[in-house]
């Protein structure tokens, strides 16, 4: 099981959190025809691991992603997360927004049952967060490896030791320290502008009504704005929850994406098609917010 | 029970979906058993007053909404994928055999 875990096997799963097709353009790798195995080993073979890691920082919104927004009232200070064990660089963009890279490991016990005995699997998580402002934006790195397709033995009762819990209480610890408090960001205002604009729409929504919580889930490709405006007019009042949203006018952004406004999160379970694209929507959400 | 269901149909498209009739919506309407509304649905098909249609379910317990809608079962393709399950990270590409199918009525001459 040693070789598993070695730290090009470990470069390896976490390269492969970006598609083959993103890989071989930021990896500049465009004339190779290989599948993701052969072409993530062709990566760890011919980048050193900083090289890797650079190189995924720079392309962080093209991985499938979380993202959790936070108001900080208080002085954080300039070495803020600098001591954060698994800080790998920072960057000033201006005096007004600093840019910090994480990779957090994580192992995965399962029962093998091959070999009938517990074992491990090490995985990077890579985190990003941008101090911008008043707001702390945390972009962590869906990790969704099976691995039960990593081993050859059937194996059973997989556990992790790292989630985005885990993750977020070591920002919200060293927050304390610093007597700074985090508070979920609300984007019900800004998703809510962004929906009346026409700028989004929704395919399912999740609302809080006065005795209950309500979902519509639209059939086919219907839209509850367009299709269903009786909807959309009672529901525009009231506090939304997790809502998946197709994004309509501008085509640079990301096509779909779930919100969940009132505790801050959004949620990119499909590959970003452009570069920033996150970004730059979570930016015109909070703009309008 | 044919002539009745032409009698009232302006009712049924001002209170249901006229491109949306299940049977459950006829059998509710008429307060008649669910097999006399589906044989009525049937004859309607005969008559040409309604169409039948068949949308596809999304298999995630959770979300189980029409994922697309054919004319007939064997326009179904041998793979159906549900864009909101994919937004969501949950497994979305089904088999064919594997999803249910429910049946439902449109009104034939409502003009989309």
């Amino acid at each position: 099981m040693n070789s598993i875990n070695s730290q090009d096997e470990v470069y390896k799963r976490m390269v492969k959190a970006f598609s083959v097709n993103a890989s071989k353009e930021i990896f500049n790798l465009q004339e190779y025809k290989e599948r993701q195995d052969e072409l993530v080993t062709r990566i760890v073979q011919t980048f050193t691991t900083l090289q890797i890691e650079t190189i995924l920082f720079n392309n962080f919104s093209l991985l499938k992603q979380h993202v959790y927004i936070y108001n900080y009232a208080g002085v954080l200070p300039a070495n803020y997360l600098t001591n954060h064990p698994y800080i790998k660089s920072s960057t000033k963009v201006n005096n007004n927004h600093t840019i910090y890279n994480l990779i957090f490991p994580t192992t995965f016990d399962f029962f093998n049952r091959g070999t009938n005995s517990v074992n491990s699997i090490d995985f990077l998580i890579p985190v990003q967060i941008h101090q911008k402002g008043t707001k702390l934006l945390v972009f962590i790195n869906i990790l969704e490896r099976n691995v039960a397709s990593l081993i050859s033995d059937k194996v059973v009762a997989v556990n992790r030791d790292v989630n985005d819990d885990t993750i977020l209480n070591s920002f919200v610890e060293s927050t304390i320290h610093h007597n700074v408090q985090l508070t979920k960001c609300d984007l019900n205002k800004g998703i809510k502008k962004l929906w009346a604009d026409d700028e989004v729409d929704a395919f399912k929504v999740k609302f809080k009504k006065d005795k209950s919580t309500s979902m519509e889930i639209m059939d086919e490709d219907k839209l509850l704005k367009r299709d269903m405006l009786v909807v959309y007019n009672e529901l525009i009042k009231t506090p939304l929850i997790q809502t998946n949203f197709r994004v309509l006018k501008q085509n640079n952004l990301i096509n779909y994406f779930v919100v969940d406004p009132s505790k801050g999160i959004f949620y990119f379970s499909v590959y970003p098609q452009h570069q920033s694209g996150i970004n730059d929507l979570i930016d015109l959400v909070l703009s309008n917010n | 029970m044919l002539k009745n269901l032409l009698k009232n149909k302006a009712k049924i498209i001002e209170e249901t979906n006229p491109d949306k009739i299940y049977v459950e919506n006829i059998r509710s309407f008429f307060n008649i058993p669910t097999k006399w509304a589906k044989y009525l649905c049937e004859l309607a098909v005969r008559q040409n007053i309604f169409r039948k249609r068949y949308g596809v379910l999304c298999k995630n317990s959770d979300c189980n909404r029409i994922i697309e809608v054919f004319n007939s079962q064997d326009g179904i393709p041998e793979e159906v994928d549900c864009y909101i399950c994919a937004t969501e990270g949950k497994e979305h590409i089904f088999k064919k055999d594997d999803l249910d199918v429910i049946e439902f009525y449109q009104l034939n001459d409502v003009k989309k």
